[in-house]
């Protein structure tokens, strides 16, 4: 039995360290345990609430209930009454005892658009009595798809109609489309007329345009005589500028002229002695002037026949402006076209 | 200085920039009237055939005034104002006679004779026109223009017969001659608008006659050249006449298509009365076929016309 004897100075006291690891390891654990239980809410004091719903589709146990988005408790339980409706129990943390009064409601939603399905409490009137524990909170049916599909049906159902009342020929639509075809056609013919009518206006617009022409024609040659007159005075007023100027350099000039005179009185003694001498020549000659004359006005008669023929000749023709007259309008052989009284 | 003298008096013999006269004035006028008519602006043209009247008269210019007056005649006529027609055309005639000009002496009866007809005296349109046609036939001149007028008028009697002539074996057998000679003389002459009257009155002949191939071919051909023409109103009566022969031909596709070409035209031309004719054709026609809609469709707008218009209106042919 001494050999079994541990003399060694390191297993002094073995038992005890061995001990205190072991609680030490356990108080982790405890430590662990405990703040898990706290974070899971393990320690939490809750109260159970409940509602009853017509199926347990969509529900479970575990299923996380929310109060605006918050987790507030969990689905505890679901119970089958004996009318085949469903009990479902819930427990709520009592934190959030004074959020769920007379008003608050029980729904399923789903988190997201394809998110899980948790139930949600809503929030209930200030200055309502509290749910108490066990009390049963009412539940607000929320469309699943089914219901969704059941309230599409009927909606379906009601544009089957509506589309086969559209395309009933014998529907109100149908004759209605119909009549408004009509009135179109109607409002083209009358656009048409409306056309001709436009034409007629015209016609008489052009008849007056006609007549205004003539107005214009019967007055037009006497305006733009007036007007050519008038420029002529301008014109010859323009002119009478410098030769008032001449006049006055003539006047001048003659002055001058009138000191000379003399002189050139002497000159025109002799010139017009000069000139008696030639006129007695010419006299000699006179008669023939009238013949020379005479001459010259047949030669001009004859240039202007001449002139004449050369125009009516074809090279003259075709150069000459052929004179115009007045021609007949087509007669038309045709009684189809002419109204009879 | 003898010949700076002669050099003068030729010098002023010269023709000198002179201003128009009355007359070119007259004729200008008269020649504008004249792209008016051709134009089918009858009224523009009549006020500038009164213009080159008054221009001519207040010159004493005779002949310019009878090619007035005959011009406005026919403009009146044109217009369907058969009085005013009447009266120009009585003052050419004795203007005519006075000048001894035989031409427009025989235009002028010519013209008379269709005033006559439209006043409803188709016995003295007879005798106008036969006036103009034996003061042609005197100096040598043969007109396919009066030629098809006076066939028209026969046709227009009912017999196609001159009067008081036995009738001929055949039904417009005289008015089928003389349009065939109108034809031949038109043809000659290359005046297209009257080789197409010369075809539109055939066809009148063979409708009368029940003969519809030939009525169809007839205006046929009258419809290829009323066409490039462009006159609405003839075309209207050439599409009409085909969309009847073709009827009696028992080919009702072909003339429902034609009877609606020839509203087309006429609606679109503002020819009431020829617009509401095709409508009525149109509307028998689908009966006809059976086709109750358009039938529908086609009295409905013609339902709007008469309400619109009072009444069809016009002569229908």
């Amino acid at each position: 039995m001494d050999r079994l004897k541990d003399s060694d100075s390191r297993f002094k006291g073995l038992e005890i360290k061995i001990g205190l690891l072991v609680l030490i390891v356990l108080v982790g654990i405890a430590f662990v345990v405990i703040s898990l239980g706290i974070e899971r809410g393990i320690f939490t004091k809750k109260y159970t609430l409940y509602f009853i719903t017509e199926s347990g589709e969509g529900f479970r146990e575990g299923m996380p209930v929310k109060l605006s988005g918050f987790n507030i408790g969990r689905v505890k339980n679901i119970e089958l009454a004996k009318d085949a409706r469903v009990t479902v129990y819930l427990e709520i943390n009592n934190k959030y005892h004074g959020w769920l009064r007379s008003g608050s409601v029980a729904r399923v939603i789903k988190e997201g658009f394809i998110g899980d399905a948790v139930v949600e409490v809503t929030v209930g009137k200030p200055g309502t009595k509290e749910y108490a524990e066990g009390e049963m909170i009412p539940f607000e049916k929320a469309g699943g798809m089914a219901e969704i599909v059941n309230e599409v049906k009927p909606v379906l159902n009601e544009i089957k109609e509506i589309i086969h009342y559209i395309n009933d020929p014998a529907g109100d639509i149908k004759k209605t489309l119909s009549n408004v075809q009509n009135v179109t056609a109607g409002m083209l013919t009358t656009r048409e007329k409306v056309d001709s009518l436009l034409d007629q206006t015209g016609t008489t617009v052009k008849k007056v345009q006609g007549l205004v022409d003539s107005v214009a024609e019967n007055t037009g040659p006497a305006m733009e005589s007036t007007a050519r007159i008038i420029k002529n005075m301008e014109q010859i007023s323009l002119k009478l500028v410098p030769t008032m100027e001449r006049i006055d350099r003539i006047a001048g000039n003659a002055e001058m002229a009138t000191q000379r005179l003399p002189a050139i009185t002497d000159k025109l003694e002799r010139t017009i002695d000069n000139v008696k001498g030639m006129s007695d020549a010419l006299s000699n000659d006179a008669p023939r002037i009238g013949e020379i004359l005479m001459d010259a006005g047949d030669a001009a008669r004859d240039g202007k026949a001449l002139v004449k023929g050369v125009r009516e000749s074809w090279p003259g023709r075709l150069v000459a402006p052929k004179p115009r007259s007045p021609e007949l309008v087509p007669f038309d052989g045709s009684l189809m076209n002419v109204e009879r009284r | 200085m003898l010949i700076g003298l002669i050099a003068s008096f030729a010098f002023g013999c010269a023709a000198k920039e002179k201003r128009p006269s009355v007359e070119e004035k007259a004729v200008d006028a008269s020649m504008r009237g004249s792209e008016a008519f051709a134009n089918r602006d009858y009224a523009v043209a009549l006020v500038r055939f009164e213009i080159s009247l008054q221009l001519n008269r207040a010159v004493d210019n005779r002949h310019g005034e009878l090619v007035d007056l005959i011009n406005i005649a026919r403009a009146y006529i044109a217009l369907a104002d058969y009085q005013n027609a009447g009266d120009r055309v009585e003052k050419a005639i004795t203007l005519a006679r006075s000048l001894n000009d035989n031409r427009k002496l025989a235009e002028a009866y010519a013209t008379y004779s269709k005033v006559r007809w439209m006043a409803g005296d188709s016995q003295a349109a007879l005798t106008e026109i036969n006036k103009a046609i034996s003061i042609d036939a005197k100096d040598g001149i043969n007109s396919g223009g009066l030629l098809n007028l006076k066939a028209e008028l026969l046709i227009d009697s009912g017999t196609g017969a001159e009067p008081l002539q036995v009738e001929k074996a055949e039904p417009f057998q005289r008015a089928e001659e003389l349009l065939f000679t109108a034809l031949s003389l038109n043809k000659r002459e290359d005046n297209a608008a009257e080789t197409a009257n010369s075809y539109r009155a055939l066809a009148r002949v063979s409708e009368l006659r029940m003969k519809w191939n030939d009525a169809l071919a007839f205006y046929s051909k009258a419809y290829d050249i009323d066409k490039p023409a462009g006159d609405p109103i003839k075309i209207t009566i050439d599409l009409m006449g085909m969309a009847g022969s073709n009827l009696a031909l028992k080919r009702p596709d072909e003339a429902v298509f034609l009877f609606g070409r020839a509203y087309v035209v006429s609606a679109n031309a503002g020819l009431t009365a020829r617009t509401v004719e095709s409508l009525d054709k149109l509307i028998i026609t689908y009966k006809e076929m059976g086709n109750a809609e358009k039938a529908d469709f086609y009295s409905r707008i013609r339902d709007t016309m008469s309400a619109d218009n009072g009444s069809g209106g016009g002569r229908a042919k």
